[in-house]
């Protein structure tokens, strides 16, 4: 079936942005000393590069096998904090069900770019994404495991846009919740917003510390989550 | 890397006079603003199906070709104005369906994000009208193909009439007894209810719905390209509704209509019927619809089942509590502060 190339090339872009945007926020976090969500950064700057070689084949940068590796290693980690969770909190525990959900759908993310892979994506060269539904090539898989992947990923994108007005200084009246201005380690934060890390001076606001904006990394989850979602539904 | 590393900020920070307002947003949302979330997402589903490799194939086997099977049946004035929209789409299906899918994204993310959610609702109302009328050929409605079991009137006229009734208004009085009587008020949102569940009984009743071979002949169309499963399932459930189409749709009919009394009754009746539509809705959606042809590839939406579920829900009584009213501002939801931005 004909496909157009613009949108694998859109979905790409996107995914290079998001990508690129989460490795400067693991660098810049690193710099300024602020705490991060580290290993969900890594997640999304991997998912992200990997994606873009599976819309625009051309642009994979790794080998599939390696990208296999990659994301068995990356499911195990998130489901072994979620089973850690769960055995300490319990899994009902409130309000501890975003804690739950965090490591749970990034194993979600990683056990369906692995399931992409399985498949057989990418696609040759010649092929592109153009091909992706063509019978065959790749294989669609369970239809009905697919479809759920791709919903709970969409569903996934709604729950974290309807909570991301808990990071806006508008409504919490804080810098706190607005920025990660936490210090490496788990020091507290003080009123003003400002945070000191393993006991050092209180830190100065950086002109690049709006970059580490929480809200932009829910943004890039969302972004992740419907193109990966938009990538399933197009095996089914 | 420590497992604090992984967990939200929000919830790692000690308690802060100034992020208390936020607990609202941290926490469960209301019933309201749950049901808003699952549309939110349908909607969201909608626009990546739209996306998909058949859409943009020009001609009879693709999207524009699917548009214009729409006309089929209807008076000229609406088959014309159907046709005129798919040869739009059959010479630009790049851009067209592109627009399309975006539009249907950003309804369903506006509608997850707080600050757009009057907009987004009222936009997919005027969407849903739209294709109704463009994508659906008024769900068959004027030419008799408008059974229920086959997503009639049109499924995406529950969209609409969803977004009007989780609208974010307090219209239900000091303890509106479901979510639905909250945007429109307890007697208007019933009267909906049951004018809804009446037309889909006459809808069951009237064309080829009602016709011996009227359910085996949707299960028919519907099975075409599902997985083995499903296909194997809808044989089954072809030979047991072969020639029996007259008496499903009485059947039907008086489930409708007992369903459309439901909200009259007193609560505890009013869940069981409630509970009867829910599982009509379910029952339709896999025999029916097959889950809207999802899992066959080619869908534009999951059709109708889900969304008759989701508007049973937004019907289920909802006892009050003392303390929650209280603690909730008026014209707040349960969750306070969390309704007042929805």
């Amino acid at each position: 079936m004909p496909y157009p190339s613009w949108l694998a090339y859109t979905f790409a872009a996107l995914m290079i942005a998001v990508s690129v945007y989460c490795l400067g926020r693991l660098i810049l976090a690193r710099r300024l000393g602020r705490r991060n969500h580290t290993d969900v950064n890594i997640a999304h700057v991997l998912m992200g590069f990997a994606m873009v070689g599976m819309l625009v084949p051309d642009w994979n940068v790794l080998p599939v096998g390696l990208w296999e590796v990659v994301f068995a290693v990356m499911a195990i980690y998130f489901l072994y904090f979620t089973v850690l969770h769960v055995a300490n909190n319990g899994l009902l525990a409130a309000p501890a069900s975003d804690h739950v959900a965090h490591p749970l759908i990034h194993m979600v993310m990683a056990c369906s770019m692995l399931y992409m892979y399985w498949l057989g994506m990418p696609m040759s060269s010649s092929d592109h994404m153009m091909g992706m539904s063509m019978s065959g090539a790749p294989s669609t898989g369970d239809p009905l495991l697919t479809a759920f992947l791709a919903i709970v990923l969409l569903v996934s994108a709604i729950r974290q846009l309807d909570v991301i007005g808990r990071f806006s200084p508008s409504r919490t009246g804080s810098r706190t919740l607005a920025l990660s201005t936490v210090g490496a380690g788990s020091a507290p934060t003080n009123g003003s917003g400002s945070a000191t890390g393993n006991g050092a001076a209180p830190m100065e606001t950086h002109a690049l510390e709006p970059l580490l904006a929480p809200r932009l990394e829910v943004a890039c989850h969302i972004a992740m989550c419907v193109t990966m979602a938009y990538m399933l539904l197009l095996m089914v | 890397m420590t497992i604090s590393q992984s967990e939200p900020i929000a919830a790692q920070d000690p308690p802060q006079p100034s992020a208390s307002k936020a607990e609202g947003l941290v926490g469960r949302p209301d019933m309201r603003r749950l049901l808003q979330l699952v549309l939110a997402a349908i909607w969201l589903v909608d626009g990546v199906l739209q996306l998909q490799a058949f859409m943009f194939t020009p001609g009879p086997n693709g999207f524009s070709g699917m548009l214009t099977g729409m006309a089929e049946g209807n008076p000229h004035w609406v088959a014309q104005s159907i046709t005129w929209n798919s040869s739009i789409v059959y010479h630009h299906p790049g851009i067209t369906n592109g627009l399309f899918a975006l539009i249907q994204i950003l309804i369903g993310l506006g509608i997850a994000w707080r600050p757009a959610v009057k907009v987004s609702l009222a936009a997919s109302v005027v969407w849903s009208l739209g294709v109704w009328w463009f994508g659906e050929g008024l769900g068959g409605v004027l030419h008799g193909d408008g059974t229920p079991v086959g997503g009639g009137p049109g499924a995406v006229l529950f969209y609409a009439l969803l977004a009007v009734l989780l609208w974010p208004v307090e219209h239900g009085g000091e303890h509106p007894a479901f979510v639905a009587a909250r945007a429109v008020g307890q007697d208007a949102a019933k009267a909906i209810w049951a004018v809804v569940w009446i037309l889909m009984a006459f809808l069951t009743m009237i064309g080829s719905g009602r016709s011996p071979q009227g359910i085996h002949d949707i299960v028919d169309d519907v099975r075409q390209g599902e997985p083995s499963w499903l296909a194997t399932l809808d044989r089954h459930v072809e030979s047991l509704v072969s020639q029996q189409g007259l008496t499903i749709a009485i059947v039907l009919t008086v489930v409708f209509l007992v369903v459309a009394a439901g909200v009259f009754l007193r609560p505890p009746l009013a869940r069981a019927t409630l509970v009867l539509a829910m599982v009509t809705g379910a029952v339709i959606w896999v025999f029916g619809q097959n889950f809207g042809m999802i899992l066959a590839g080619g869908a534009t939406d999951p059709n109708s089942g889900p969304l008759l579920i989701l508007l049973a829900l937004s019907y289920w009584p909802v006892q009050a509590s003392p303390s929650t009213r209280t603690a909730s501002s008026p014209g707040l939801g349960a969750s306070g502060g969390l309704a007042q931005a929805v």
